[in-house]
């Protein structure tokens, strides 16, 4: 049992944690944090699995891009709720 | 032992003491009542994560390893980027996401910051 | 009636049928008739006892809305039937196909000559060190051919959601877009993103670059490299600002460098399709695997890939972020 087999038994422990835990969060911004996460520990894994390509594109996309679009549109709903509820109030006044 | 398998044990054990690190870093992306707790548990992961990769290059002996470094050093400075410019409040109009009890406290703190 | 206020042309499309209402966008047939919730229902008798005028309009309008509930029930209950006959054809269609599958782990040609026949003759057959570069852009070309076509479908099906125009800035989102433009202000005049992203952006893009070229050598390829520069892009639209980025990359040019790429790599490879595995011969000479110019269509089908990447990247962020791809 050397030290990288524990290194990639506690990397599988940690992915299922990251997993289990972005269900039950409380807000949708530490979900996407959390699925950040999860893409950065995959691609350690990708790398001890020696497969060089998965693991580019895995730190490109997985947590650049696509954690950086989650974001944008996360903040995109929020103020769309803020304005609507200000519409409302608006109205509610009238 | 000879001085290879003594090198591997080095660079594992390494390894290892480094992702029980981002675990706790996790343990506080999880937990961490506030957005800012996230967002530094996020760019803590990933110089963490960039270390264990240039460790593991080391071990492997694969020069290949290093790009990847580089690469995910550049992608996760982009990504804590637009997370800490998007989610600080700018006026009064827009609210924090952090869930509408701890409005007020999070809101004092970086009204006292500015 | 407040509808009438609305430029849709709801209010006076009620008379209009209640399928082509949901063609054209109004109505959310299976969630429900929206907008007959705001007048109240009154009884038959009643409407015949009233004297008013503006009663009477607004009654009959009340039993053309029934009949339109009564067509929206109709279409529910055959939307629902008929969803459910496809989905139970296609599902014995794609089991009796997965039946005719030979067992798991048997032996058949994929498993023994086809993986031999890429790994041993690979780098001499097609030139690249990495196999898997070689693979997917010169045994099977006509596959990433199919996805690089999926990017570019996703950015213009991206667009027609979320563009800004006429009909969407009445329905209220001018104040989003108003709060945008003076975020970006005050963020483009902060000096510490100014000033790192002075120096980080042509580093990431160079990155991005010699990730892009050496995909036949190394690790990387098309697909990597336009994902760094996509956030090359992205990194330097949210630090030195969205207008300075307009200068040089505006919509017409996105356009022209998808269009060009994805039409080369459409003209270099679409003959696969009726030639099958017999290649015509590439007039692009392989060279000695190890140098940068080696593997023959490797180089420019990577180039081109990463250039549809790239652009699909930045076009993702910049539309949901303000609407539009280069500004107006």
């Amino acid at each position: 049992m050397t030290a990288i087999d524990i290194v990639k038994i506690l990397l599988l422990v940690l992915l299922i944690v990251c997993a289990v835990s972005v269900n039950f969060t409380r807000t949708i911004l530490s979900a996407v944090i959390i699925f950040m996460s999860y893409s950065s520990i995959m691609c350690i894994v990708w790398i001890l699995l020696e497969s060089p390509d998965l693991a580019i594109t895995e730190a490109a996309v997985g947590a650049g891009i696509s954690g950086i679009l989650f974001l944008v549109t996360l903040r995109r709903i929020r103020e769309a709720d803020a304005d609507r509820e200000e519409q409302e109030t608006n109205e509610e006044r009238k | 032992m000879s001085i290879e398998t003594a090198y591997e044990w080095l660079y594992g054990c390494m390894i290892l003491f480094l992702v029980i690190l981002a675990g706790v870093m996790l343990f506080r992306a999880i937990i961490g009542p506030r957005v800012t707790d996230r967002i530094m548990s996020v760019n803590m992961l990933g110089t963490l994560v960039v270390s264990c990769i240039a460790v593991a290059s080391q071990l492997l002996q694969e020069l290949w390893l290093l790009d990847v470094a580089m690469i995910y050093t550049m992608i996760s400075f982009i990504s804590v980027l637009i997370l800490a410019t998007m989610y600080i409040p700018r006026n009064r109009k827009m609210q924090m996401p952090e869930g509408k009890e701890k409005q007020n406290v999070t809101r004092k703190t970086n009204k006292d910051r500015r | 009636m407040k509808k009438g206020n609305k430029k849709t042309g709801s209010a006076l499309s009620i008379g209009k049928s209640v399928f082509f209402r949901w063609l054209d966008g109004d109505i959310d047939l299976l969630s429900g008739i929206t907008d007959t919730s705001e007048v109240p229902d009154i009884s038959r008798d009643e409407l015949r006892k009233t004297q008013n005028q503006k009663v009477r309009k607004i009654a009959s309008s009340i039993s053309m809305r029934r009949a339109a509930r009564a067509e929206e029930k109709s279409f529910q209950i055959l939307y629902r039937i008929i969803a459910a006959v496809s989905c139970m054809l296609l599902i014995s269609v794609l089991l009796y196909t997965t039946s005719k599958l030979p067992e798991y782990g048997a032996e058949n040609p994929q498993t023994l000559e086809v993986v031999e026949r890429y790994v041993e003759k690979g780098v001499e057959e097609t030139g690249a060190i990495n196999i898997v570069a070689g693979m997917i852009l010169d045994y099977r070309a006509f596959d990433t051919l199919g996805e690089s076509h999926v990017l570019f479908t996703a950015l213009v099906c991206v667009m027609i959601l979320l563009k800004k125009d006429r009909k969407n800035m009445q329905r209220g989102l001018d104040s989003y877009h108003q709060i945008e433009k003076e975020h970006f202000h005050r963020i483009s005049t902060e000096s510490i993103m100014r000033n790192v992203g002075r120096v980080l952006i042509p580093c990431i893009f160079v990155y991005g670059v010699y990730v892009l070229l050496n995909g036949q050598n190394g690790p990387g390829g098309g697909f990597s490299g336009g994902a760094v520069m996509g956030a090359g892009l992205i990194m330097a639209s949210a630090s030195v600002g969205f207008e300075k980025v307009d200068r040089y990359f505006t919509a017409k040019v996105s356009a022209v460098i998808t269009v060009c790429a994805l039409g080369f790599y459409s003209f270099a490879k679409g003959y696969v399709f009726f030639t099958g595995a017999n290649h015509l011969e590439n007039h692009i000479p392989k060279g000695t695997p190890g140098n940068l110019l080696s593997g023959g269509m490797i180089l420019p089908l990577d180039i081109a890939v990463g250039l549809v990447v790239m652009c699909t990247m930045f076009g993702f962020y910049s539309l949901f972020r303000r609407g539009s791809i280069g500004g107006k």
